[in-house]
This record gives structure tokens, C-alpha cells and sequence, in this order.
């Protein structure tokens, strides 16, 4: 049996088990993404060229993992999970601070392996229900919990509860994906209605201080508020058409916190106007849809699952950071993909779209 | 086909269906983030737009230079200086007690009154810039130029601060300005005082106030997020206030002030010819200076208390008893209303007593003058020759006399808060005395008048003006500091013409010759009251001298100076012009306590006299005047 992907094109593309499509929208996505953030950086090179530098280490994780069968994948996901999960514990343990929290590793280079439970979990409850022939009982839906809860509550002792809510949806949407029963939906759903004001209390003051700033930004127009007023003035200020690229007063001028990380997307609000945003938004759609494609048409469960995961996931992540710089949702620090200075997040994802190619690839297991 | 894989499809319809309800939820999220972005985008835009623009761009208002104030030679009195203050704008501090104690270790402001500024900061308005230092020197200006990055919300601002050089010499003629208080703009157009830091309160600063503001311009500034401006551009460039052309000699003005010596009293000295002040002294003072920066309450606090008053314009305020000093023009009623001629002669013995009353009106000169006419009782101030003439003339007779003469009645100078004195009459009795037994007019309350004393009240300017009405013989000008206003940009003169306010008897010229004579044997007489004073100078000069009591002494019983507590002392006051023909100064000068009017008063006055002339007259109006 062959390791690698068969391969079956004749093209550059086809031997590099690459999808022409998606490989297009990333790349549009990410050259406007560096564009943008050289605008945000007010023309500075050094973000440019950090930002440039883990994007080429993501395109190469990509092309490495799009070379490798599903089934090696498959095998290597449980020490992958294995292996996230004892880094998350390792941040704990020697984490290096960084906005309040412990979110950092530093072995050489400095990463954030939060970020990389995006990939692990999925990946792990697609292996974990690769075999499975029935929807997951109670058992295994259990187990399967128990697999999102662990990363997921390192993350959120660290404390990083955006990260920690963002991974905790990639699992459940595994999970849903999985088959999970309508009964555990529904209960899920309720208890979880249910242990609201309980997770409230457990909040820590400055993340209830987040959510309540969210229903009144106002308040506090130069403390908590600040952020979310500066980015909301940022957006309403570009109009439909924008102030231009390099024009972002909010940004150059420093009233628009965080322009290259959290409110990267304020910044092309205010530049390309709501038609830029409009056509931001049409790219992470095109990639989505892409993605889901790949995995409808995969025909093989793990692959199936891990490809749909990571396609909602991705738009998810998408969707989340744009409702919290629109104020739709409380700012919790989230990159927005591809495009935000985020080193471990941009890696992540591109090793993602290197797992879709490689199932794409994975002709033997095409039906049709 | 092939064997069934491990891991084989089980339910493919599920993961599609699920997939596909996901992304369905994911599609209504995005529907909502558009509506949500053209929300902001399109339907708010235009206040986002605002905002932003707020955020960066600021209208500031650019102060007008204020007008500047020179003096007849063309002296500044009051000149702008540019200074530096250090400003601070709250909103942006995060940490005041601590940003304040970091700028005091970094020297910049002083360590004490901290927790107060952190108050007054406290409560300031919103997003405005407020003072906590002014007049920095360029030393905390270069200290505070190296650690300003480590400081958000602080900064130094340049500014036109109002200087005096002549300090408290001129305080209560130019008067001062303090910066704009919120209690201030209560009571003024709130637009034409934007951006304006200081207005006028007192003296010429006050009166002209109109003319010497300008008008602000306006600018918008382009700041970034931590307030430090980026650009600046005008819209409307600030028009600068008029300058003011004074009638004072800054020398003559500085020499009054000196002169006085921090005692009680004013000098005012007029321009006969048109009535411009030359010199308009109240004494003590206090430095303007310390207004314009703003002091503190309590060194304010000590200004006011001070009992010798130096906040008070005793000058155009005050109001003294004239003693002595109206004779001359009483004298110079009764020789046009024929009450008296020039050769009439009177016996004096000291005394003088209404027919019919045992009270005694004494003589200063307890021996008595012996013979005396109008010349020699005006040279050597005998009292009992004016008791017999204001009998004579009776109360109607005085007042027209001092009314023609300019008191009773503010002369109009161009300062705000003139006094009028008071020239009594048996109507003002009644009106003014609750007391019935005390209303009626006595004969006695005419006598005393006669001689300066009793209700009788002037200012310093009153007397100044009624003695360059005498130099003038008879001409009357209204008063004033300001005698033009120069437009700043094209530096045309406004020339403010004399106002003649009275011309009294031009034709009796045998009359004038009579008292103007008389005052000139004051000083130059063999038995003039100035003599001393008068054979000091090298050139003639008319005067007069007057000693005012400032309470009734009792009827027996000498008045012993040494032992009447110094604030029960006469007042010393003197009046005069010089040259004798062609006048070109007049002056009052009043001494309070400062004993009789041939001591103090008339050495400050010889003092001016020589001064002026010196400066000013040229040499033949000096040779004519010897």
C-alpha cells in the first residue's frame, strides 16, 4: 500500500497534492492580509516581516502534511493530541506571561499551544468516532467530552477564556459531526442554559467587566470601553468605500488599539470600507465552502469529520472575531485567520489546510 | 468491489446534514455581521466619520495678542512676554497623584500643594487643558523637554503673559489683568472671550478692555491617541488688540511712586493743555505682576487685609477733606461775584467766632496773620480771612464756587470706578444725616468749609483737575490716560481729541493774575506757606498747600503732631502748576497723616515739579518760568 497520496494529475498542483481552488483564496486572503497589516503597523517592516516568516512556516507545514496520507494521520493523531495536551500542561508550568496571562512557551521559539488544540481536538474526535458504526452513546459521547474538556480546561486556568471558548466549539463541532444523539443536544443545551450564572460567578472580574462593558461600552468611554468605541469608530468611519489603503487615522494615529492583532479587521473596515469588508468576508466564505467540498466529498470517516471541523472552524473563527470588533460580542482576544499578527493561530491553520489537501488527495477513498 | 474498510462510511447523510445545518448558523451570523456593518458603516457613518475626525483633529481657539500700553514718549508700560506653562489634561492622566509626584522628583513642579492640584484637577472641565505651572523657566522647560515622552496627558504650552515694568509704580493707572475665571464668563459673551486667557480688571487695562483684547482665531490641531499635536491648521487667524498711547510720563509716574515712598496718599499730575494724566500715583501699591500668573489665597488674602490698603485707587477714589488747598479758588469767586476785592483787608487774631455763639474757630496760626488781603491770606493760608468769606459767601456761594471748579461730580477719566467726593449743601445734609437734631445747616458747617474741612470732600484727580483749571485760568479739560490707539496691523494712531468740560471767567484776567499771584508767593513769597520748598527750586511755580485735619480737634488744647497717634494726623496735601505761564503740569498731592501741607505734600510735589520740567519743558519755557 502506497504512504503517499496517490497521485493522479500531471500538474505542478496535482504532484504537490495541492487544491488549485483553495490554494487561490488563501492566497488572495493572505496577501491582503499583509497588506493590511503593513497599513496597520503604520509601514512598519518588522511586523511585515514577522508576520511573512510564520506565514511561510505555516506554507510549509501545509505542503509537508499535504503529502501525507489520511491514514498516517489517523494513526499520529492521538500522540499529536497527546502531545498539545502535555505542552498545555508545560505552560503551566514554565508559560511565560503575556497580557495577564500564561499563554506562552518559550523552547527557542516562543508559540502558544493553545492555538494548536484547534487542530488537535477535531482531529482527536475524528479518530476517536472514525470507527464507530452508530451514533455515540452515552459512554462515548462522555469520553469524547472528556477529550475537549482537557485542553480546553488548561487553556482556561492559563487564564484564556477566548482561546479556551474557541477550541471548546472546534470539539463540539466534531463531536456534532460525529452523529452526536438530539437528546445530548438538547440536555447539553439546557444545562448549559442552566449553568450560566454559575459560569458567571466563576468569571474572573476583568472578563465579567468585558461582558458588561459589551451592553454599554459607554460607561466607560476611556477604561474597558475604550477598545470596543475606538474600533466601532474605526468601522463606522470607512463608510462604503473606505478611507483609502494607508489612511486608517484610528490606526496611524494610535487611537485604534491592538490594529494588528485583535482589531486587524477594524483596520479594513476603515481602509476598504464595507465593500472591502464585504469582499474580506466573501474570501473566508469561498475558503469554507471549499473546505466543506473537500470533506462532503471524502469518503473515508476521520477524514470526513476532520475536514468539516476544521471548514466550520475556520469561518467560525472568522465570524467570532468580526462580531467582537463590531461589538456584536465581548472582546475576548481572538485573531482574526490568516491575517492577524498571530504567529501560532497563522501556522495552525495553514497545517489545517495542508490536512484538507492531503484529504483531497486521498483519491482511493473518493467515491465516484 | 473493494473490502469494507476500517472506518468505512456508516452514516454519510448525517455529517452532511449536520455540516450543512452548522454552516447554515454560521451563514445567519454572517447576515448579521453585515447587517451589523452597514449599520455602522452606511447608516452611522456620517457620526462615526465625526468622531473620528473628533478624535484626531481639535478646534482650538488661538489667543490674540493683547494691545500693548507705552506711554507719551513711547515707554512701554505694559508689554507681552512670551512664557511657557505646563499644562494638563486630566482625561489623559491615568495615574494623577503619581504622574504629579513624578513631574515634582523630576523638578518640574514644586513637591508641596500636591494632593490640592490633584483636587482642582479633579474637578476641572472635561478634556481641557489645565494650567498647573505658570511663567516656567527655560531650565524646567529643557527638563521637562527630555522625560515628556514618559508623561501622557502633560505638556508645556507657550503663551503671551502680560508684564509691567513699572511694577507697583503703575499699578492703579494701567491697572491689571487675571486670567479669565469661570465666575468671569458668567457675566460675559461666552464667544468672545473663548481662547481668551486673561482679561482687565482694573485701571486703563479695565477701561480699554474692548480695544486692547482682539479677537481669538481658531485652529484645528491634529493630535494622535496620546494628545501630542501632529499638524496644525488656521482657519481663522487671531486679530490682535489695539495699543493704547498714554498721556503718562513713565519717568514722572516712576519718580510719584518713589516720591511717595510707601506711605499713604496719591499724586495725580494733568497736562493742562488737554488734560492728559501724566502721573497717577496711589500709594502703596501693589506689583501687578502677581495677578497676571494668579497668587495665592493667601498672599490676596494679605492684600486685602493690609490696612494701609494698596488695592484701594485712593487717586480717583479716595476721598479727602481739601483743607487749605481751595482757597484759591474760593478766592477767585469772590473777587468775580464782587464779594470781595483784592484790596480788602482783614484783621486776623487768630480766631474767628459767629456772631452770637461762643464757639471759636481758630487760625493754624494761633497769634494771628495781623492785616491780611486776599493775596497775603492766600500766600500764607490764613483761615479766619476765609471763615469771614465763606460766611459771606454762605453755603450757596462755596458749593457754586467748587462746583465750577469741577467737584461734587466725577471728572469723567477714562477709569472705571471714579469717585465724586462731596460737596455739601444743606439739601445733601438733610438727605444724608438720620439724625434730626443734625440735619439742619448750621453757620458753623459754612465756616469750616471756607478752609477745606468739615463735609467737604475731593478726590486726588478733582484737586489735579482744579489746579490745571487755575493754570488754564478757567479752562477745564476732562481728564485722561489714554490720548490715542494705535491699530496694530497698520499702525494708525486713533488720536482721542481734549474734551474741554468748563471755561470759567476767561475774561476776568485782572481776577486770575490776582490768585495765580497769590499762589506763586506760596512757594515764592517772603511769607509763603511753601516758601521753603519754593526757594529750593531754580525755577517759579504756583502753589498751594493745604493740612486737613482728619478729626475735629478738641476746642482747647494744642495739637501737639509727636503725640496724636499717627493715623489722627493731618493729611498733607499740596497743589500746583509750573511754569507759572504756559502751564505744562499741574499736580495734586496728598500725604495721608503726613502733617502739614508745606512738609510732605509739597516736597513730593517740588520733587515732580523739577522732574518734569527738566524733561520736558523746553529750556526757554524754564528761563521764562525763573
Amino acid at each position: 500500500m502506497n504512504v503517499l497520496a496517490v497521485q493522479q494529475g500531471t500538474g505542478v498542483l496535482q504532484r504537490l497534492n495541492l487544491d488549485g481552488w483553495l490554494l487561490v483564496w488563501l492566497l488572495l486572503l493572505i496577501a491582503g492580509g499583509l497588506a493590511i497589516q503593513f497599513s496597520a503597523s503604520g509601514g512598519s517592516g518588522a511586523v511585515l516581516l514577522f508576520q511573512t516568516s510564520r506565514l511561510l512556516i505555516g506554507f510549509g507545514l501545509m505542503l509537508v502534511l499535504a503529502q501525507i496520507s489520511p491514514r498516517i494521520m489517523l494513526r499520529a493523531t492521538p500522540w499529536a493530541y497527546g502531545a498539545v495536551t502535555a505542552l498545555l500542561v508545560l505552560v503551566l508550568l514554565i508559560g511565560k506571561e503575556g497580557g495577564g496571562a500564561n499563554r506562552w512557551l518559550d523552547l527557542g521559539v516562543r508559540f502558544q499551544p493553545s492555538e494548536f488544540a484547534k487542530l488537535a481536538i477535531p482531529l482527536m474526535l475524528a479518530c476517536f468516532f472514525h470507527a464507530s458504526r452508530e451514533r455515540p452513546d452515552f459512554g462515548k459521547t462522555l469520553l469524547a467530552l472528556l477529550l475537549i474538556a482537557a485542553p480546553v480546561g488548561l487553556v482556561i486556568v492559563q487564564p484564556d477564556l477566548g482561546t479556551a471558548v474557541v477550541i471548546g466549539c472546534f470539539g463540539m463541532i466534531a463531536l456534532l459531526l460525529a452523529g452526536l444523539k438530539r437528546r445530548f443536544i438538547f440536555g447539553g443545551a439546557l444545562l448549559g442554559a442552566l449553568a450560566i450564572p454559575g459560569l458567571w460567578v466563576s468569571l474572573r472580574d476583568y472578563q465579567r467587566e468585558r461582558i458588561l462593558n459589551l451592553l454599554n461600552p459607554e460607561s466607560d468611554p476611556l477604561g474597558a470601553g475604550y477598545h470596543i468605541i475606538q474600533s466601532k469608530i474605526a468601522i463606522g468611519s470607512g463608510g462604503a468605500f473606505g478611507k483609502g489603503f494607508m489612511q486608517s487615522s484610528q490606526a496611524q494615529f494610535g487611537f485604534l488599539p491592538e490594529p494588528t492583532t485583535d482589531f486587524i479587521f477594524a483596520v479594513i473596515s476603515e481602509e476598504f470600507g464595507f465593500v472591502g469588508v464585504v469582499v474580506a468576508m466573501l474570501l473566508f466564505i469561498a475558503i469554507t465552502v471549499r473546505m466543506l467540498q473537500i470533506a462532503f466529498a471524502a469518503q473515508w470517516r476521520y477524514s470526513r469529520i476532520a475536514a468539516a471541523s476544521l471548514a466550520l472552524g475556520f469561518f467560525f473563527s472568522f465570524a467570532l472575531n468580526a462580531a467582537m470588533t463590531t461589538g456584536l460580542l465581548p472582546v475576548v482576544g481572538l485573531p482574526l485567520p490568516l491575517v492577524s499578527v498571530a504567529g501560532s493561530a497563522n501556522v495552525t491553520f495553514l497545517a489545517g489546510f495542508g490536512i484538507l489537501m492531503a484529504i483531497r488527495s486521498d483519491r482511493r477513498y473518493l467515491a465516484r | 468491489m473493494a473490502t469494507r474498510l476500517e472506518g468505512e462510511l456508516v452514516e454519510p447523510g448525517t455529517l452532511v446534514r449536520r455540516a450543512i445545518y452548522m454552516a447554515f448558523l454560521l451563514g445567519v451570523l454572517s447576515l448579521v455581521l453585515l447587517a451589523r456593518l452597514s449599520y455602522l458603516q452606511l447608516v452611522q457613518h456620517g457620526y462615526y466619520a465625526g468622531q473620528a475626525l473628533g478624535n484626531r483633529a481639535q478646534g482650538r481657539k488661538v489667543p490674540p495678542r493683547r494691545g500693548i500700553i507705552l506711554d507719551r514718549n513711547g515707554e512701554v508700560l505694559a508689554a507681552n512676554r512670551a512664557g511657557f506653562r505646563l499644562i494638563v489634561v486630566p482625561e489623559q492622566v491615568d495615574d494623577m497623584a503619581g504622574t504629579l509626584g513624578r513631574l515634582a522628583n523630576s523638578g518640574i513642579l514644586k513637591p508641596e500643594n500636591q494632593s490640592e492640584l490633584v483636587d482642582i484637577l479633579r474637578r476641572s472641565q472635561p478634556f481641557e487643558a489645565v494650567p498647573v505651572r505658570s511663567r516656567l523657566s527655560d531650565e524646567i522647560v529643557a527638563r521637562f523637554a527630555v522625560v515628556r515622552h514618559q508623561f501622557t496627558g502633560v505638556d508645556i504650552e507657550g503663551l503671551l503673559l502680560r508684564q509691567y515694568p513699572l511694577g507697583a509704580a503703575g499699578a492703579h493707572a494701567l491697572g491689571y489683568v487675571t486670567a479669565v475665571s469661570v465666575e468671569d464668563k458668567v457675566g460675559l459673551e461666552p464667544e468672545r472671550y473663548a481662547g481668551i486667557s486673561h482679561l482687565g480688571k482694573t485701571g486703563v487695562e479695565r477701561s480699554y478692555e474692548d480695544y486692547l483684547r482682539g479677537s481669538a482665531g481658531s485652529e484645528q490641531i491634529v493630535t494622535n491617541a496620546y494628545g501630542r499635536p501632529l499638524s496644525r491648521r488656521r482657519e481663522l487667524e487671531p486679530e490682535p488688540g489695539s495699543d493704547l498711547l498714554l498721556a503718562i510720563d513713565r519717568n514722572l509716574q516712576t519718580e510719584a511712586y518713589a516720591a511717595m515712598d510707601s506711605r499713604r496718599g496719591a499724586v495725580v499730575a494733568i497736562d493742562p493743555n488737554g488734560g492728559g494724566v501724566l502721573a497717577l500715583v496711589s500709594s502703596p501699591a501693589f506689583d501687578p505682576d502677581d495677578f497676571v500668573v494668579g497668587m495665592g489665597r493667601g498672599a490676596f488674602a494679605e492684600l486685602t487685609r493690609n490696612t494701609d490698603r494698596p488695592m484701594f485707587n485712593r487717586a480717583v477714589r479716595g476721598a479727602y477733606p481739601p483743607g487749605s488747598t481751595i482757597k484759591p479758588m474760593l478766592a477767585f469767586t469772590a473777587l468775580t461775584t464782587g464779594r470781595r476785592d483784592a484790596g480788602h483787608t482783614i484783621d486776623c487774631r487768630g480766631s474767628f467766632r459767629l456772631p452770637g455763639s461762643r464757639r471759636l474757630f481758630r487760625d493754624w496760626k494761633r497769634e494771628g496773620h495781623g492785616a491780611m488781603n486776599l493775596h497775603d491770606a492766600i500766600a500764607q493760608s490764613c483761615d479766619v480771612y476765609f471763615y469771614q468769606l465763606a460766611r459771606d459767601m454762605n453755603v450757596e456761594g462755596l458749593n457754586e464756587s467748587l462746583v465750577q471748579f469741577g467737584f461734587g461730580a466725577p471728572t469723567g477719566v477714562d477709569l472705571v470706578g471714579e469717585g465724586a467726593g462731596i460737596v455739601p449743601s444743606r439739601a445733601w445734609k438733610r438727605a444724608n444725616f438720620s439724625d434730626p437734631a443734625q440735619q439742619p445747616w448750621f453757620p458753623g458747617d459754612t465756616v469750616v468749609a471756607g478752609i477745606g474741612q468739615g463735609y467737604l470732600t475731593v478726590t486726588p484727580l478733582q484737586l489735579a483737575q482744579a489746579a490745571a483749571q487755575l493754570a488754564m485760568r478757567g479752562k477745564r479739560y476732562k481728564p485722561r490716560l489714554v490720548e490715542a490707539i494705535r491699530d496694530p496691523a497698520s499702525g494708525s494712531l486713533v488720536r482721542m481729541p481734549p474734551i474741554q468740560t468748563g471755561s470759567l471767567a476767561p475774561q476776568a484776567v485782572e481776577h486770575w493774575n490776582t490768585v495765580v499771584d497769590s499762589m506763586v508767593a506760596v512757594a515764592h513769597g517772603p511769607l509763603g506757606t511753601a516758601r521753603t520748598t519754593g526757594g529750593r527750586l531754580d525755577f517759579r511755580i504756583a502753589g498751594k498747600t493745604g493740612t486737613s485735619q482728619v478729626r475735629a480737634l478738641p476746642q482747647d488744647g494744642e495739637q501737639v503732631p509727636e503725640e496724636v497717634e499717627e493715623r489722627f494726623r493731618d493729611h498733607s496735601l499740596f497743589v500746583a502748576f509750573a511754569p507759572v505761564h504756559d502751564p505744562v503740569i499741574a499736580l495734586a498731592v496728598i500725604v495721608e497723616n503726613g502733617g502739614s501741607g508745606s512738609g510732605a505734600a509739597a516736597q513730593v510735589a517740588s520733587r515732580l515739579l523739577e522732574t518734569y520740567l527738566a524733561g520736558n519743558a523746553p529750556p526757554d519755557l524754564v528761563a521764562r518760568a525763573q
